[in-house]
């Protein structure tokens, strides 16, 4: 790299050859006022703040941003002439702009504000300018346009040209009057824009604004940008390896799955999408279908090249045991083996995977594709013991360094219900245990009439595994059907499925004699609210009918069955207490994590429980507790996104779905996920978010040591 | 430095205009269609070029229609300064230079607009009156009928006259009368009857008078 040497304001500067003077001055920690110009674009010289005089040229200023720095240069970054041009190039600025700083969304936040206070510049001399094109292409998805704060510096132009390639920004003339628009003046959906928010994040003023609410307030900037990673639990880069999978490297795309998590096939099929929900072009029309491409990428993923670099540190000589082979559970062990640690799992169950498993139904998450992630798991080195139940933890921890207790809320609860006496009832979890592991349970026989108590989507499990296993089908739910806990699609399928849905009912009583249970006594729901945590219906009188039903699945909840004999400190609703606020217990080196710990929660969030509870209990064991792991190194993504024809309009891939008729009789699964030229649109729909980050951030002038 | 704007200047009047200035152009005025024209053709990129010409535009407009203010000459000149001091391309350049010689070339016009609201070209609008010659006027009522503002009084066969309060200066009424009557007025108004009389009936013809209010 050839160097220079410069001085600018007598203070004698190395410069690199190619810098402009702005350039120069500015990485020397001196400051030259500049405003159209950014560090990620092309100088367009147009704002005439950065003058400067070169080699005792006075009174001619040229523009420091497109002027390059020479060897032996002088730079006066202050005179007579210089402060004149600068002042009065600001003051007609302002003259166009309005004077409601406060009223400004980006007040305080604004580089033409903190201008105005570096160059005590105000637009009083000028005549006030007023314009009419600044109505033009306001109303827009994601993006908000104050125009009339805009001092067409043209950022956003030379960004969206240059460094996007989209070009759908363009200095405009109405009459003699001056704008920033599009082609033909069309709307920002209809011009081709890619909504990257590259416009907005390089706006020195207020004139762009991303829409309120589209991304978080309570994160660091550079994470609430991308919202489906911050919203993501494990916070996997999504639109990094969704860019993998449109450039159809799907190996690569699940090592950056992996290096979050364990389990990216099983997540494929039944994660609870919190990333889609956050999805930033849900606003612009659908979110991207996220956990259709994870399965995609692992399904189609030939090279399996994240074990290349999977991290695997020396023996450290110490025992762990992990209790529940389920998420949290396998992923702790999985991690822990990784760091060097002999871990053993124990797990009551016949088979590993805890709630995926036990819980979720072969026809959402094919078992072998469960056992094969879990085989990985072992290959780490993780010893999993199934069919041994650990009945005191305190025994158990006499043989190891440290217990992780991850035994999940693996019991159901039932509501208080009249005629529960009766027998004939159980909960969803023992339903499905059942089904899961043995093929049947002892009442659900064909012709019986199953009723399901619950909304959520394990109660959809609960009754779609009763109609696989011959009986027909009722669902009783509080909720209005629009207001429902399960996902849409399970609620359609059930229902394609022939499983009737009383929603907006509330339970009154299970009617029948011992041992015969002949039907669900319900009340319409007008509203119901929650007091204090407790549950307040009001219900329309004269209302009540029967649900005929022989068999009543509460899926109304689940819990720990951990009890006092276990060792364990619980507290009143039955979970370890943890007293330092990580994971570790009243007993000395046992941890617990995950459902056992939280309740209920998605299987993402035991996976996270379990990377917190692994790096916890290393650090115990004297490492360091860093799982991290780098298993595809980072790629430079192009900021050039270019075109793509009608871009805003392109809807969701929907997976296709086995038929009812094929389905309800069989545990076949039902979701048969995208296609490969489904999977190739999808990953396109991306507005790749991430690419924001790349845009560096302008120093203020109070930041600089001469200014 | 690289440049990054290339318009040129051919869309406006070359500098010999200033000093061959024919009387009935007025400097200012031609001075305002210079920065008419530059702002419709300025390409928007830069601040000096779009804003700059836009300022000028509205002060020179300002002082042609009694809004000028104080300091707006030395106003103009600073800007005018900046821009040819900055100019990317030839049209600011070539804009701000015509203006800053029209300012120091007819720097006694500018200055009558401004203080003493006078254009000796009678151009400007706000600076002069309309009149008929009521030696000319045939009565033939052609202008009446054709002034959109009906600030025309009279009848056929009467000497009409104008009311300079409702007169816009639209310049229809020069344009219909068939006997060329109508007449600019700066300073110097021409004796005309009051209100409409008789064809032939007002012989003083045209003489000086104070006009009321006025300097002279
Ligand atoms: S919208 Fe923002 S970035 Fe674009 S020209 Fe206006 S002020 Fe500059
Ligand atoms: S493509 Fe990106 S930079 Fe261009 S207008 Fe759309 S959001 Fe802005
Ligand atoms: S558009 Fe892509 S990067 Fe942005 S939130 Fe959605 S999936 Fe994530
Ligand atoms: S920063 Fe150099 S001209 Fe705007």
């Amino acid at each position: 790299m050839e160097t220079l040497n410069m001085v600018i304001d007598h203070i004698p500067v190395t410069a690199v050859a190619g810098q402009t003077i702005l350039e120069a001055a500015l990485a020397a920690d001196i400051y030259i006022p500049h405003l159209c110009s950014h560090p990620n674009l092309h100088p367009q010289g147009g704002c005439k703040l950065c003058v400067v005089e070169v080699d005792g040229k006075d009174g001619l200023p040229v523009t420091a941003c497109n002027t390059e720095a020479r060897d032996g240069m002088t730079v006066i970054t202050k005179s007579p002439v210089i402060d004149k041009m600068r002042s009065l190039s600001m003051e007609l600025m302002l003259a166009g702009h309005p004077h409601d700083c406060t009223s400004c969304r980006s007040y305080l936040n604004c580089e033409l504000q903190s201008l105005m206070q570096y160059l005590s510049a105000t637009g009083v001399r000028m005549r006030e300018v007023h314009r009419t094109a600044i109505g033009i292409n306001t109303k827009n998805p994601l993006i908000d346009r104050e125009m009339e704060r805009c001092i067409q510096c043209g950022r956003c132009v030379r960004v969206c040209q240059d460094l996007r390639g989209v070009n759908v920004l363009k200095y405009k003339k109405k009459d003699a009057e001056a704008y920033i628009g599009t082609e033909e003046d069309l709307p920002l959906a209809d011009s081709g824009c890619r909504f990257c928010g590259a416009c907005v994040e390089v706006c020195p003023t207020g004139a762009l604004q991303d829409r309120e609410g589209v991304f978080r307030k309570d994160l660091p900037r550079e994470q609430s940008l991308i919202p489906c990673q911050a919203e993501c639990p494990a916070h996997t880069d999504i639109p990094r390896y969704v860019r993998l999978v449109k450039e159809g490297r799907y190996g690569e795309a699940v090592a950056v799955i992996r290096e979050k998590l364990p389990f990216p096939h099983a997540l494929g099929y039944v994660c609870t999408r919190y990333c889609e929900k956050g999805c930033k072009r849900t606003d612009l029309n659908e979110a991207i279908a996220i956990r259709d491409l994870k399965r995609f990428a692992v399904e189609n993923d030939k090279t399996e090249l994240w074990k290349a670099r999977s991290k695997q540190k020396p023996s450290t000589g110490k025992k762990v045991a992990v209790i529940g082979a389920g998420p949290c559970g396998l992923t702790a062990a999985y991690y822990l083996a990784k760091s060097g640690h002999e871990v053993t799992v124990f797990d009551r169950n016949p088979k590993a995977g805890g709630m995926l498993a036990a819980g979720i139904p072969a026809y959402r998450l094919p078992r072998a594709d469960l056992q094969k992630e879990v085989d990985t798991i072992a290959e780490a080195g993780v010893k999993i013991e199934l069919n041994h139940p650990i009945e005191n933890v305190g025994e158990l921890k006499q043989d190891y360094d440290a217990v992780l207790v991850a035994v999940g809320a693996q019991s159901g609860k039932s509501i208080p219900l009249s005629g529960y006496e009766l027998g004939c009832s159980l909960t969803a979890v023992e339903l499905l245990r059942a089904a899961a592991f043995d093929g049947k349970t002892s009442l659900i026989e064909p012709g019986k009439i199953v009723t399901v108590l619950g909304g959520g989507n394990v109660a959809f499990d609960a009754a779609r595994v009763s109609r696989r296993l011959g009986a027909s089908v009722n669902v009783i739910c509080l909720e209005a059907k629009d207001k429902m806990l399960a996902d849409r699609e399970e609620i359609q399928q059930a229902e394609e499925e022939g499983i009737r849905i009383y929603a907006g009912k509330a339970n009154l009583s299970i009617e029948g004699s011992p041992g015969k249970v002949e039907g669900v006594k319900v009340i319409d729901v007008d509203s119901f609210r929650f007091e204090e945590g407790k549950l307040v219906v009001n219900t329309v009188p004269g209302t009540e009918s029967v649900i005929p039903s022989d068999i009543v699945v509460f899926a109304t909840g689940q819990k720990t069955d951990l009890t006092s004999e276990f060792g364990l400190e619980l507290n009143k609703f039955g979970y370890p207490v943890l007293p330092s606020g990580g994971h570790s217990t009243s007993l000395e080196g046992v941890f617990a994590a995950g459902d056992a710990v939280t309740g209920t929660k998605a299987v993402i969030d035991g996976i996270v429980g379990g990377r917190a509870a692994a790096s916890e209990i290393d650090h115990y064991l004297g490492g360091s507790g860093d799982i991290s792991e780098v298993l595809l190194e980072k790629e430079n993504p192009s900021p050039y996104i270019g075109t793509i024809e009608d871009f805003a309009q392109k809807v969701r891939s929907e997976a296709s779905i086995l038929g009812a008729e094929e389905r309800q009789d069989s545990f076949r699964l039902v979701d048969l996920g995208i296609s490969c030229s489904q999977a190739d649109c999808e990953s396109e729909r991306c507005l790749q978010c991430d690419l924001r980050n790349q845009l560096k951030k302008v120093r203020l002038w109070n930041s600089y040591q001469y200014k | 430095m690289m440049s990054i704007c290339e318009k040129t200047g051919t869309v406006l009047p070359e500098m010999n205009e200033i000093f061959n200035r024919a009387d009935e152009t007025c400097p200012v005025d031609w001075a305002l269609n210079v920065a008419a024209s530059a702002r419709l053709e300025s390409c928007g990129k830069g601040t000096l070029c779009r804003d700059g010409i836009n300022q000028i535009w509205q002060i020179i407009r300002d002082i042609t229609i009694d809004k000028g203010k104080n300091g707006d000459l030395e106003l103009l000149k600073e800007l005018s300064d900046m821009i040819l001091l900055a100019a990317d391309c030839e049209l600011s350049g070539k804009t701000a230079l015509l203006i800053q010689t029209s300012l120091s070339t007819h720097s006694d016009e500018w200055n009558a607009h401004l203080t003493r609201k006078r254009c000796s070209a009678l151009v400007c609008a706000a600076y002069y009156t309309v009149h008929v010659d009521p030696s000319k006027c045939s009565g033939c009522n052609q202008c009446a009928s054709v002034c959109s503002v009906k600030s025309i009084a009279g009848e056929q066969g009467l000497i009409h006259v104008v009311d300079n309060e409702l007169c816009t200066r639209c310049g229809a009424c020069f344009d219909i009368c068939p006997e060329h009557a109508f007449l600019k007025a700066g300073a110097m108004k021409p004796r005309c009857p009051e209100s409409p009389i008789a064809v032939g009936s007002f012989s003083e013809g045209v003489r000086r008078r104070r006009r009321p209010g006025g300097e002279e």
